[in-house]
Parts: C-alpha cells; structure tokens; sequence
C-alpha cells in the first residue's frame, strides 16, 4: 500500500499542529540465535512494519504508532487528538531548535550483508564457536548472535525527506565454570570493532581464534584464583569494563533531557545543572569525551537523527571541563530559553527512537574518551604502586542522578610496585562519579582505544532500549575503593 | 474486546489451516496490545501516546528441532503471515539436532478473562488527566514540579496448535499510575504508585494522601547524610517487589535453576533457606498480578509454593526446560509468575505509625519506599546491589523524622529474606513491576506493604540527593 506521507502531514498543519513528523519502516528484519552447549534453543526471526507520527499542538506533544497501514488516517487523527489533550496540562512548550531541512540519505557501511548469509552458514559458525569453547572446566557455553536491518522513511512539516538503511550485527559468546567455592565464574568475548564496516564479516573465523582460546584459559584460572581483596587502590579499567564506566557516568549525566528532569520519573535526573556548562570540572586534565556520531561502523551512527538532524561530532568533556551534552532540537531550545543564554549552537543530533512506535529520546551516540599519552597497559602497570586491573562488566548499579557507582567485573589482576601479581575473581568497585573522574591518572595511547558496542541501553517511559557504542582508551583512576 | 477477539481467531484459524495443508506441526501465538501513555515532566504532559499493535509468534516442530519466527503486523495481512510460516518451515531443516525432543501438545481451549475491565479499557486522556490532577491537588509549586506517567491498555493472547481446533484466550486491562514530586532547589523527589486492573481500583485520594505526607516531611526536615552502618529497615512495597523480583531471576526462574546462573540448584528443593515467615505463591488466583488461570498450554494453573516457610518448594519449569532437562513442566508457560507474598502479623495500615514503631522498639527506623537501579553483583550468592529512592524517611526513637540522602544496599537476598526478617505487614499491595520495554505485558506483584528486617548494612551513603 503506498501512503502519501507528505499528504498526511499537511493535513495536520491544516488542522492547526504547528509541526509534525512521520517515521515509516517498510520493513525491519532481525533474528536472534542462541546457542547453549551445543543446543541451538533459540532460532528466532523477526519482521516488523509500521508507523509512528509526531504531532506538535500549541507546545505539546502528541503521539501515535499503528502496524496497521490501513489506519493512516485514523492514527494521524490520534496522535493530533493525543496532543490537543496533552494541551491541557502545558508549563513550558516545546520549541525546538532551528535545523536546515535536509533531504538525504545514509546507508550503513555493511561488506557482506548478514541477512543474505546462508541460515546454514550462520548455524555452522556457531557450532565452530560451540566447538572451540566446549573444553575441560566449562561448564557452561553460551553463543548469541543478534542481527538486525531496518529502512527508515522519515518526512516532517519543515520539508526534511531522510532515508536510512541500517544494518548491524551483535556477536557475543561467553563461557562459565564452578569455582572452588561453588560460585559461578563467566568470561565473555563481544568483539570491539574489527573492520570500518558492520556486517557478517566480523564473524571470519580468524576473529575469533585466539580470542575463544583467551577467554577459555582465563576462565579456567578464575576457578582456583584467590577473592578480590576489600581495600583501596588504584583500578586500571580495561576497554571492555572502560565501556560501561563511561556510558553510565558520563554518557547518562549528559543526556540533556535527564539534566532538564524529563526522566525524573524513572531512569532518574543528573546530578549536571545547566549552570556547570563551561565551568564544571568533571575530571582530571587527561579527561577528555566526545559524542561523536560521525564513527564510520558503529551502531551509534546513523546518519541523521529522529529530528532530521545531521549526525554530528560534539565535544563533552575538554581536558576535564565539561562543555557539551547529547542533545535535541527540543532539549537544546528548552536548555537556551531557560539559562537565557545559547549554551549549545542547534541540535547535538542525538533525537533516536527504539522503533516505529516509539518518540525519539535524548540518547547516545558514540560516547568516545581520546586516547592520552600513558603508553600502553604494560606502561601503566609498571608505574602503579597498588591497583587492580579489572575487565568485563558483571554488574551495574547507579545513583539515580547518576552521582555514585557500583560495578562488578568479570575478572581482575593485582598489581603491586609495578608488577602484575595475578588473578583475583570476585572483583568490584565503586564511587563517587566526580571524586572518580578527578582521580584519573593515565590514560593510555591510540594503541589501547577500542570501540565496543551496547545493544541494549534502556532508558524512557515508555521503555525503549537503543544500540550505540563507546571508543575508549585503557584508563587508570586512584583511591578507589574495592572488593566491597 | 469481543470484537478483536473475533478477528484474531479467524486470521489464525485461517492461518492454521495454511499450516496443515503443508503437514506441519505448530504452535501459533498472537499478542495484541492497544495501549496509551501519558508522560509528565517539570509539571507538564511531556508526552500523549497510543499504540496499537499485533504480533504474531509462529513455532514450527520437526524431529529434534524447532524454530521461530515473529511478526508485528498488519492483523489483517494475512500473505504476510503466511509468508513468514514458510519461513520458519523452511529454517526448520537447517536448525541442527538438539539433543532432545521439544514437545507439541495440543492448546486445550480456555477464555480468561478475570481481569479485563471494560470500563479501563475506554478510559480516556481527559479521564487521565484529571485523575492526576486529583492525585496532585495543591501539591505543585514554583519549586516543587511534577513528573511521571499515567499508562494504561488492554493486552490479548491467543494461542492455537497444528494439534486441535482447541483456542485459548486471554485478556487483561491494567493501568500503572506514577507520580513524583521533586524539588527544583534541594534536588529530593518523592513518590506514589497505583496498579489497577478495573477502573473503580484507581483511588486519587490515596496518592494524594502519600504525597501529601512525603512532602510535608521533606519540607519540615532538613537532610541527613546517614553513618554507614547497620540499621533497622522497613520497605515498602516497591523496594519488597524490587527484591522479589530480583529472587524471581536468581531462583525461581527454572532455566536460571538448570544452567547454574543463580542462587540455587534442582538439589537445593526441600532445604530451607529463608526465614520461617518466608511463603511465597505463584498465585493464578491474585488477579492484581494480571494472573492467568491456565498457561498457555492451555494447562490449569494450581497456586504453586515457591518458598513455604523458608523452604524451597517450586521453580518455573515451562515445556521446553522440561524437555530439555527430563523434568514436568508445572503450568509456568505464561508471561510472568503471579508472584504473592504471604503477610503477616504486623497491624500497619500507613507509614505514619513507623513513628510509634520506632519509639516502641526503641531502635530507629529507616524507611526506604524504593530501589533504584538494582544490580546482580554475584549470582551464585544471590548479592545484589541498589541505592534507595524517592522518599526514604529515618524515624527516630525520640518520635523525630529525618529526612536522609539516598544510601546503597548490597546484601545478599538470602540474609534479607532470612535472617534479617522480623515481620510483614497484615495489609497486602500490588506493585505493578510491568517491562515496558517491547510489548505490553502487565505484571505485578502482591506484597506486604511493609517488610521489617533487621541489622541491614548500608554500604555507601550519598552527601547529596
Ligand atoms: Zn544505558
């Protein structure tokens, strides 16, 4: 069924919206498989089709979200109807940043396309997988590849006409063994990026050699390493734990909509006031963020955002001083007109939505820390006294202003004068997020900055999760409390 | 509802039939949800939603395999469906042999409706609204702003196999109301919640009565930063939920049980574990846990022990971990365990009487309403961590109320719910603990309002909200 959009649009400006937008996916495909031990449990495919339309009424928001194309005109009426209502209760209206109504297209960098790869070839790597991982002492082994590859239409009232072409796969295997105290012990493996595209290629098995190898000796070690002890010192994040540092106590605080209380009621605020813009200072000099939605192969680029705005490369944090947030046109005109000055020059083009039936969010982009000039791991290691390296986030818990942290890892390594004293299990950590930042004392070079992927970031009401990425650096922060 | 009821049952007998012609063997399942949202934010609708949407979840049965496809659709497109049937018959050859046989059984018909109120299901935005502007009356100043959100809809499930005409049905309603109060200067912010699955269960007054208290103690005291330490903790409802349903995941969950990811193994049925006021039910008859009287197997749910004083009585066990592990699936094929915790002895109608309480027992109290953000620190342990939120109160001895900044939790559930538990409240509530995060499935828990537990370690104490 073909829908004049465009039309459709009007119509609603005719009818007295002052802005509105439509975002169509004529089809988006995903398939989970899940393998466990050598059982193929989970072989799911999924299509889906559907429209989602924006609707502005005299400051406020309507929305609605049909997968029935024969109820175009009806969910427009909807969503129209949704924010006449939603009139009723306006304190502050929306006004939203002015962008360029661009008319474009992005097609994500993909060599070889993981939908038009053999149902039969993609089984067959898993059970290599499968094979590679199935040695003495695991237990447990876990394979999990998510594809996904969706075409987005977007059209609004301010002539912007956008076509996106996504497409991205998430590999991950993990292996699991019973410690001498019984408890259960995981490596994982999720590769960073590999290639300046995101397809099926990630998969060549000469990716995953040494690494199914690695995870299963360092596994295997846990079993019969000694408990993390309870004490503080300095911790030395790898990239595959530096990930989910940053992403939730950096990337969460600087999501704009947060700082303005548009999460209050349940992913929680930000403990940034607009005030702390230029002045802030959020960590040591060696600290420096962007969001930088322009990485050629990450989930976290998109081309244009759910605003129609262009992706964009914005400074976070400046040699520790924070200076920019992941924003909106709605964020970013709201944050002006309330400081009264132009904190933010238009749109950070991070406007993303979940699906069809979902509004688009202040959301991540790629949340990336520049490497520093500390050298590599071994260069750290030998200039710290008493630290622990720690490795694959277990488990996370934040402030709900994102003030404080408490992480889990994985897997960790003492260091003592400089040297490595070996594996200890059990590991955590946790602070406060700016005493934390402050105490960042290294950060190692371009060789240790990997791009590591999330699949599963959720933030909202109603709840949307979202794919991004974070490049980091290995990083070392001191007087950190441990073990606890 | 009857209506929609119709059509699904026609498109997937219609469908069915494709299937049979093709000699397959199947399982269909089809989930419709119309749902709407209103979002509040800096006392203003941030967002007027509504969503309609069907789905479609094909299983396709072979020898030693299975394989799946879903769809959210158009309903009345039924090429499209039939085009992904063949898709997931196609797939089901290159699946590779699992090592045992999934079972197909053929759905017997049931038609649940207990918890479908036709009232909720027409409940408009104005309707919506002014419940929220009931619920918040005079509470919103220049500096106290309103957030949360109003959601409510209707889900229907139905079901059919390649093995009968038989068709089960379910339908609920259900609403969650969210509201916070928070302080533009001073940064703390307070709550109340309401579940509901009939209209006439939604109660304005009863919010406005929480909040009302809450912000009159965070107006009168001044904030305290807590000594970390042990303290006498009292949760609410939300908190209770937030840690059973951690508990759900880590040892009522059967496949966590059977791959070792959690607190306990198949062995560990029949130890105690838990304090001997512990009994925890899956329940199909609480019906404001949106309960289902059969699985979707079509299998009639009888009230399950899961802990019975302490003791290990019951995990999930669906069809295909019993297959796969030589075990008898035990009717848990639903969306979600109806998860109710026995009360208590403890005559507490309204956090007021913590003051008196705490007087009483000559020991302070910490009252924490809610867990924010909580995490899995160690599985096999069942350690896990959360900071409190929106509104914990510290009652003193001396009949004094402080208002203290947020504290971390990180304990083991074991000692929560074993040791450390003194009393639950008589009064029972449901907390609505519903995922929003794809399709509509409405789920909540039946908890005491208050839990009492004793020598509880805090483990980090914030200087600010
Ligand atoms: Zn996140």
């Amino acid at each position: 069924m073909k829908v004049d959009w465009k039309k459709s649009l009007k119509k609603l400006l005719k009818q007295g919206a002052s802005y509105a937008d439509v975002r169509y996916y004529p089809q988006e495909d995903s398939s989970i498989l899940y393998m466990f031990n050598g059982n193929l449990l989970e072989f799911n495919q999924q299509q889906e089709q559907g429209f989602g339309v924006r609707v502005l009424y005299e400051g406020a928001w309507g929305f609605a979200a049909s997968s029935d194309l024969s109820q175009v005109g009806r969910t427009f009426e909807l969503a129209l109807e949704n924010a006449r209502t939603a009139a009723r209760k306006v304190k502050q209206p929306v006004a939203l940043a002015d962008k360029e109504a661009v008319r474009g297209e992005f097609v994500s960098p993909c060599a070889e396309d993981p939908f038009e790869v053999e149902i039969s070839e993609q089984i067959a790597t898993m059970q290599w997988l499968d094979g590679k991982l199935n040695q003495p002492g695991v237990v447990n082994r876990e394979i999990i590849l998510q594809t996904n590859r969706k075409t987005i239409e977007y059209y609004d009232t301010e002539g912007a006409e956008i076509r996106k072409h996504l497409t991205d796969i998430y590999p991950r295997v993990a292996v699991m063994g019973v410690d001498v105290d019984g408890g259960m012990q995981k490596r994982k493996y999720m590769p960073p990026r590999l290639y300046d595209t995101r397809g099926w290629e990630i998969m060549r098995r000469e990716n995953w050699d040494q690494e199914t190898e690695r995870i299963v000796n360092e596994m295997r070690q846990l079993l019969e390493a000694p408990t993390c002890p309870q004490d503080t010192r300095s911790v030395i994040l790898l990239p595959d734990m530096m990930f989910l540092q940053v992403h939730e106590t950096i990337g969460h605080p600087l999501e704009l909509d947060r700082i303005l209380g548009y999460e209050l009621s349940f992913a929680g605020g930000s403990f940034v006031r607009l005030k702390d813009f230029g002045n802030l200072k959020y960590g040591s000099k060696k600290l420096t963020v962007r969001a930088n939605a322009t990485e050629p192969n990450s989930p976290g680029s998109f081309g244009f955002d759910d605003d129609g705005v262009p992706c964009r490369d914005c400074l976070l944090i400046d040699k520790g001083t924070l200076v920019g947030a992941i924003s909106s046109r709605q964020s970013v005109g709201e944050a002006n007109r309330n400081a009264g000055r132009d904190i933010f020059s238009g749109s950070g083009g991070a406007a993303r939505a979940m699906s069809f039936h979902r509004v688009p969010l202040d959301r991540m982009t790629n949340i990336n820390v520049d490497p520093g000039e500390d050298g590599t791991l071994e260069d750290i290691i030998s200039n710290t006294e008493c630290g622990l390296v720690l490795g694959g986030e277990r488990s996370w818990s934040i402030g709900s202003n994102r003030e404080h942290f408490h992480f889990a890892t994985d897997i960790g390594w003492l260091v003592e004068d400089g040297v490595n004293k070996g594996m200890v299990r059990n590991t955590s950590y946790g602070g406060d997020t700016l005493k934390f930042y402050r105490k960042l004392s290294a950060v190692g070079d371009a060789s240790t900055w990997e791009l590591h992927y999330v699949n599963n970031c959720g933030k909202g009401a109603p709840s949307q999760i979202m794919q991004l990425g974070h490049g980091v650096p290995i990083c070392r922060f001191d007087q950190v409390k441990v073990g606890r | 509802m009857e209506k929609m009821e119709k059509k699904i049952t026609k498109a997937l007998t219609a469908l069915r039939e494709y299937g049979l012609a093709q000699d397959a063997k199947f399982r269909l399942l089809w989930h419709h949800e119309n749902s709407h949202f209103i979002r509040y934010a800096n006392s203003g609708i941030s967002l007027n939603t509504s969503e309609n949407l069907n789905r479609l979840y094909i299983t396709v049965y072979g020898d030693k395999r299975l394989a799946r496809t879903s769809l959210k659709m158009d309903p009345s497109n039924l090429d499209q469906m039939k085009k992904m049937f063949d898709r997931a018959l196609m797939t089901l050859e290159f699946t590779g042999e699992l090592s045992y046989q999934p079972t197909l059984s053929a759905v017997k018909s049931f038609n649940d409706t207990r918890c479908y109120d036709a009232d909720l299901a027409e409940m408009s935005s104005d309707e919506m609204i002014d419940f929220v502007e009931q619920a918040t009356l005079n509470l919103e100043t220049d500096d106290i702003v309103l957030s949360g959100n109003f959601s409510r809809g209707e889900t229907m499930l139905c079901t059919m196999t390649s093995l009968s005409e038989d068709v089960g049905f379910w339908a609920a309603t259900d609403a969650q109301v969210t509201l916070v109060l928070s302080s533009c200067k001073n940064k703390w912010e307070v709550n109340a919640e309401q579940s509901a699955y009939r209209k006439k269960n939604l109660k304005a007054r009863v919010l406005h009565k929480q909040l009302s208290f809450l912000v009159d103690s965070y107006l009168r005291n001044k904030p305290v930063q807590l000594p970390l330490g042990a303290y006498r903790i009292v949760l609410g409802a939300a908190a209770t939920a937030e840690y059973l349903d951690l508990l759900d995941w880590l040892a009522l969950d059967g496949d966590t049980v059977m791959r070792s990811a959690g607190m306990h193994s198949k062995e560990d049925v029949g130890q105690r574990i838990l304090s001997d006021r512990f009994n925890l039910y899956d329940d199909p008859e609480a019906l404001q846990t949106f309960a289902y009287s059969h699985d979707l197997w079509g299998r009639k749910r009888e009230k399950l022990a899961l802990y019975e004083q302490g003791v290990y009585r019951n995990f999930s066990i669906s069809q295909e971990l019993a297959d796969e592990f030589g075990l008898e699936a035990n009717a848990t094929d639903v969306q979600h365990l109806n998860l109710a915790l026995d009360s208590g002895d403890w005559e507490i109608k309204d956090v007021r009487e913590l003051c008196a309480e705490a007087a009483e027992g000559k020991k302070d109290i910490l009252y924490i309403p809610y867990l924010h953000y909580t995490g899995v620190v160690n599985p096999s342990q069942g350690l896990v961590t959360g900071s409190s939120r929106f509104g914990a109160l510290l009652f003193k001895q001396d009949g004094s109320i402080e208002v203290p900044y947020n504290v971390r939790l990180t304990n083991k559930l074991s000692d929560l719910f074993g040791s450390g538990l003194v009393k639950l409240a008589q009064k029972r509530v449901a907390y609505n603990t519903s995922q929003t995060y794809d399709e509509r499935n409405p789920r909540a828990v039946l908890v005491p309002k208050f839990v009492m537990l004793d020598d509880i370690e805090i483990s980090h104490s914030n200087n600010s909200y």
